[in-house]
């Protein structure tokens, strides 16, 4: 785990620089809004997840990072090289982008087709037959996009990211419309490719999808990186933190007075027909509660977790 | 696969993106006109030919309905991919962005021969069929080719620099070559409208043309060639640096 601290000009340590992917010093404002404020990080192969609440300014580093949009300051390296205005780094480069833009008319087929031939393949037909076997969409392939469902043309899309079979694949919200079969098959490619030693980096707002895909993660809160690194030791800094509870009990008062000795609970609170507890963390808190409700002889209703939404997380993180 | 592979696969994208686009249908409906003041013209028994069906070719056909087209098909084969986001998908390819910009314009620039050239052979062949000969025919197509490859150029320039390209475009057409161009001499030598004169009147073999001209063709070929590649150039130069948006 290391934090980045914000507005260094410290030197870039070789191994960011020296990655497949890698932000220098990255920011992008438009206008007086940041959206991306001094982001600095390298990518090597396997899955990294790129995670944070909508608005937090993911697609804006991923288009940074596919030569799409030029940082306001700093550089993105492909391998090495500047991206941006130079076409040749798309033989390297897959990209599924978050809008949900397609050209309706076309088939899957001729989609994949057209992406192949643009990527200059020596057997485009062969290499588009791949990539929709790869994403689960050959039954479907000859009918028009404009008829698939969000999950389809998701599948498409990406199906024209790798038909190039780029050593580095970059996909903003890659899950969004995907039921959850099609999900764990697309987790399971995309595991698999990652083993072959492919750069994977896909951005998300679940936590769950990060959680089940990617080793190493980059949270991203505000424009800012919040937390880099393994993605366990960031799990456990999120789990590791005070817990809001509300609890619903047959005696709401006996409750209290039991659990207020409790070294693992900071603070409890009677209030609106309930019981608020903040306790020192998640883990402990939870085990503990079933015994001290079944000492007391209370009837546990309700054990509900108040702060658990994604954005009380990074607020967490962003405050470390 | 080469260079002309890619270019093709772009261009027929762009046919059916573009085509298939509800603006067209406006495209086809202005190109009705001419035709249905022709008849209406023949219906109503109508004198002195020559003079008005001169008088349609440029006032009507040349004058409006060639830039309007352009306009709509020039501002339709790149602006609808930017507007839809499906840029994207040609952007995030290994092809110099001066081979999707030109097959943009040839799309753009066929179509609104095709449209306007058809419009004004079958309006022509209604209203003055004795001056439809096949020497006639291939000038006034070579003028409506030529002014349509330039206005073309200019809308697909357009619409890298601005998001209202339609209008700006239509403000320019009408203000410029509507009413400036037709106030100062000077002015003719920049002037779309005057180029296709020059090529036209020139080419027609039956002298002399019904069309009158101010321009020799040399300086309408060169002036609008200065102008179609100075409009592609900076159309492929913003495209190399197009950044897609994410924020209003």
């Amino acid at each position: 785990m290391t934090a980045h601290p914000l507005w260094s000009q410290a030197p870039v340590p070789a191994e960011v620089t020296g990655a497949p992917l890698a932000a220098v010093h990255v920011a992008r404002w438009y206008g007086n809004v940041v959206a991306v404020n001094d982001i600095t990080f390298g990518v090597g192969a396997g899955v990294t997840g790129l995670l944070g609440p909508n608005g937090a300014g993911k697609s804006t580093l991923l288009h940074m990072l596919a030569g799409l949009l030029a940082p306001s300051s700093g550089q993105v390296l492909v391998e090495g090289r500047p991206a941006g205005r130079d076409p040749a780094i798309y033989r390297r480069i897959g990209l599924s982008p978050e809008r949900d833009a397609s050209y309706g008319f076309l088939t899957g087929r001729e989609f994949a087709l057209l992406s192949a031939r643009l990527a200059r393949l020596p057997a485009p037909d062969t290499a588009a037959r791949r990539a929709l076997e790869m994403v689960d969409m050959e039954a479907a392939a000859d009918r028009q996009i404009g008829g698939y469902s969000k999950g389809m043309r998701q599948r498409v899309k990406l199906a024209a990211a790798l038909v190039h079979d780029p050593p580095i694949l970059l996909l903003d919200e890659p899950f969004n419309g995907m039921d959850p079969r099609q999900r764990l098959h697309m987790m399971t490619l995309l595991q698999r490719m990652a083993g072959e030693g492919r750069v994977i980096l896909f951005s998300s707002h679940i936590l769950e999808e990060v959680e089940r895909l990617a080793q190493q993660v980059l949270v991203m809160v505000a424009g800012r990186l919040a937390a880099a690194g393994d993605y366990r030791a960031i799990r456990r800094l999120m789990t590791d933190r005070p817990h809001t509870f509300t609890l619903h009990t047959s005696d709401d008062r006996a409750m209290a007075a039991r659990l207020v000795v409790e070294e693992a609970v900071l603070a409890v609170q009677l209030a609106n027909g309930g019981l608020d507890v903040r306790a020192a963390d998640y883990g402990s808190f939870t085990r503990l509660v079933a015994r001290v409700s079944a000492a007391a002889g209370v009837s546990l209703y309700e054990l509900r977790p108040t702060d658990e939404t994604l954005e009380s997380v990074f607020s967490y993180l962003v405050g470390q | 696969m080469g260079r002309d592979g890619v270019l093709r696969q772009l261009i027929v994208l762009t046919a059916r993106q573009a085509l298939g686009r509800r603006r067209v249908l406006v495209a086809l409906l202005a190109a009705c006109v001419p035709v249905l003041v022709a008849v209406i013209y023949r219906l109503a028994g109508g004198q002195d030919a020559q003079a008005w069906t001169s008088n349609l070719l440029d006032n009507v056909v040349i004058t409006t309905l060639l830039p309007l087209v352009a306009l709509i098909f020039g501002t339709s084969v790149l602006g609808g991919e930017i507007e839809d986001g499906t840029i994207v998908y040609l952007l995030v390819r290994p092809v110099a962005r001066w081979q999707i910009v030109l097959a943009k314009l040839a799309v753009g620039a066929v179509a609104t021969a095709v449209v306007v050239g058809a419009s004004a052979a079958i309006a022509v062949a209604i209203s003055l069929p004795s001056s439809l000969g096949p020497g006639t025919v291939v000038a006034a197509l070579a003028g409506v080719t030529w002014g349509a490859l330039i206005y073309v150029a200019i809308a697909v320039a357009l619409s890298l620099v601005t998001g209202h390209a339609l209008i700006i475009g239509l403000v320019y057409v009408y203000i410029w070559e509507g009413v400036v161009a037709g106030l100062f001499t000077g002015t003719r030598l920049l002037s779309v409208h005057q180029y296709v004169l020059g090529v036209m009147s020139t080419l027609d073999p039956s002298q002399p043309s019904m069309l009158p001209a101010h321009l020799p063709i040399s300086s309408s070929v060169e002036l609008g060639a200065v102008v179609a590649v100075g409009a592609a150039v900076v159309a492929a130069w913003r495209l190399s640096r197009f950044e897609v948006s994410e924020r209003p």
